[in-house]
């Protein structure tokens, strides 16, 4: 593999990264940038088809449901799970660190 | 024992429920160690169940009455963990069953535990899972086969009759053929998803693993229909009742044959040849679209899995790591205790999904599987059901394929075709390669689960392949 091509991929590893609100280190990006590479250009090997080149498929015994409104659950039942409830809301624990 | 043995003794009255699930837990103590395939054992909660089933009237008793099984770890028993064989999971507690869970046990099973799996069901030799590796009873140097690695190598060292496993490209069926059980993937919409922790939700089902094609029929019966949580389900009754012998008319996927170890290949020959023998009709069918079908899986699976995934924030869902001074910084600590495999997916299912590459990736892929769901519907016209290998060779050993993802998503190539089109299909064991099992599947068409699965039975009527038990846990 040329080194322009890893150094792409390894940027594009970064992107992803940032997308996918994921942190790796510099060895776990090394090694998923190659993988990465090789699945991509084997995955892209699908030719490419024409929508109209396939046929409609008419499915055995599989009719679709009917749409039916059915109620909601009652907020009883959505608060029993609930690890701590305050005026009718869930209570989260903070995510952010409080600023002193 | 088979599932049905077992509940025909525990209906004769020669052994009690307790006594049943007493036995299963002494032999998962016994063994387990060597294999690895619980993550979890809740033997109290097991033993009181049982002594409250014991005092049900006759008439209350249900089709499974006192039959213990075990369960995937990534399917939600109410009280017990469900890791998902992930870190991110670890320590969580389901608030709720999973309506297959609820319905076996509403029948009266008894969970006795929870099995290992490759993290979030992605992998297919168990080695993925951020706890331990699950060992093949046939060969502890080998893998069981994944994700559902845990269930099948539980079920084939007997630890107990009949575990569930969930099928997203193949993790019911390929674990079953390289562990030498039966395992059935239904058709997409037959079994609820409600309680199935997600990976690729146009794929993943719900199904049995267990020694015989009858067990795992058994079991779909009680775990099939319509559910009003999971809006997948198919709204009509479906036949699930035993059927007879036909003279079926079976597609061999000669390519298919070809493409798997030759010693697999003539295991696959001689049940065609017991089919032929006994009046069945043979046909080579040409199902080349199953070629392409790994890296359509591959493509739709992983974008699936990107966007499931993405709840795992530590917000909502997750066990929260750190507490930055940034919301993302946590999120992004949180989502660092996902494994590489888990990692890998993630990235290139946002990759086939993101801005230049859509088009390119998951588009065309989403085309090539309705192609392939309409070429095999067509095939599936002019025959009842399609014979191939499960997998193209026999387990292989721990670590083999651990550095090369796609020789490792290649150990799929059979089974992931047969996913996307959303078709049932039952892996049972046909032989033996070097003291290994190796497993045939049939593939049939939509809700005609009981057609494969009566076939495999009848198979198993005329041969002895599933009860041959790995050396070291015959007693």
């Amino acid at each position: 593999m040329a080194d322009s091509e890893v150094m792409d991929w390894r940027r594009q590893i970064r992107r992803l990264e940032e997308l996918a609100a994921l942190r790796m280190d510099d060895e776990e990006r090394r090694s998923l940038a190659l993988d990465l590479q090789r699945i991509a250009e084997y995955v892209s090997r699908l030719p490419q088809i024409e929508e109209s080149q396939v046929a409609d498929v008419v499915d055995w015994h599989c009719p679709l449901a009917d749409d039916v409104a059915q109620k909601g659950l009652d907020y009883e039942s959505v608060f029993a799970n609930a690890p701590k409830v305050f005026c009718d809301m869930f209570v989260m624990p903070p995510i952010i660190k409080e600023r002193r | 024992m088979t599932a049905h043995q077992v509940l025909e003794a525990i209906r004769q009255g020669k052994i009690g429920v307790v006594e049943v699930v007493q036995q299963c837990l002494e032999r998962i103590k016994r063994w387990d160690g060597d294999l690895g395939a619980f993550l979890s054992v809740a033997d109290e909660a097991a033993l009181k169940r049982a002594e409250q089933l014991e005092k049900l009237p006759q008439d209350e008793r249900g089709a499974l009455f006192g039959l213990p099984i075990a369960v995937k770890d990534n399917i939600l028993v109410k009280g017990q963990t469900a890791t998902a064989g992930s870190k991110i999971l670890e320590n969580f507690t389901a608030p709720y069953d999973a309506t297959a869970v609820k319905r076996l046990l509403s029948a009266g099973a008894v969970v006795v535990g929870k099995t290992n799996l490759d993290e979030f069901a992605m992998g297919s030799s168990c080695e993925h899972s951020a706890f331990f590796v699950t060992r093949n009873p046939w060969d502890t140097a080998r893998v069981p086969g994944g994700s559902s690695g845990g269930s099948a190598a539980a079920v084939a060292a007997r630890l107990l009759p009949a575990a569930l496993g969930s099928d997203t490209g193949g993790s019911i069926r390929q674990p079953a053929s390289l562990c030498g059980v039966t395992g059935h993937k239904p058709t997409y919409g037959l079994v609820s998803r409600y309680g199935l922790i997600a990976f690729a939700s146009s794929l993943d089902t719900i199904g049995p693993i267990a020694q015989t094609a009858e067990d795992c029929l058994l079991l779909l019966s009680v775990m099939a229909g319509r559910d009003g949580k999971d809006a997948t389900t198919a709204p009509h009754k479906v036949d699930l009742r035993r059927k007879p012998f036909e003279r079926w008319r079976i597609g061999v996927v000669r390519r298919a044959l070809e493409a798997a170890d030759g010693a697999v290949a003539e295991a696959l020959e001689s049940v065609a040849a017991l089919f032929a023998q006994n009046g069945c009709v043979l046909k080579d069918v040409d199902a080349g679209v199953l070629e392409d079908a790994l890296a359509v899986y591959y493509i739709i699976a992983t974008a699936e899995a990107s966007a499931n995934l993405a709840r795992y924030s530590g917000v909502h869902y997750a066990r929260r790591q750190g507490e930055g001074e940034l919301a993302l910084q946590t999120i992004r600590e949180t989502r660092a205790l996902f494994g590489t495999e888990v990692k890998r997916r993630i990235l290139l299912g946002t990759y086939v999904l993101s801005a230049g590459y859509y088009n390119a990736y998951y588009l065309r892929a989403v085309t090539h599987r309705r192609a392939l769901r309409a070429k095999l519907l067509s095939i599936l016209r002019e025959v009842d059901m399609l014979l191939l290998p499960t997998s193209p060779s026999v387990a292989f050993r721990l670590g083999e394929k651990l550095d090369d993802p796609l020789e490792m998503y290649a150990a799929d190539m059979m089974t992931v075709g047969i996913s996307l089109a959303g078709l049932p299909a039952v892996s049972f064991p046909c032989g033996f390669v070097d003291g290994l099992p190796v497993g045939a599947q049939l593939v049939g068409r939509p809700f005609e689960d009981a057609v494969v699965l009566s076939a495999a039975a009848w198979f198993q009527q005329q041969t002895d392949h599933h009860k041959k038990v790995p050396a070291g846990f015959e007693a």
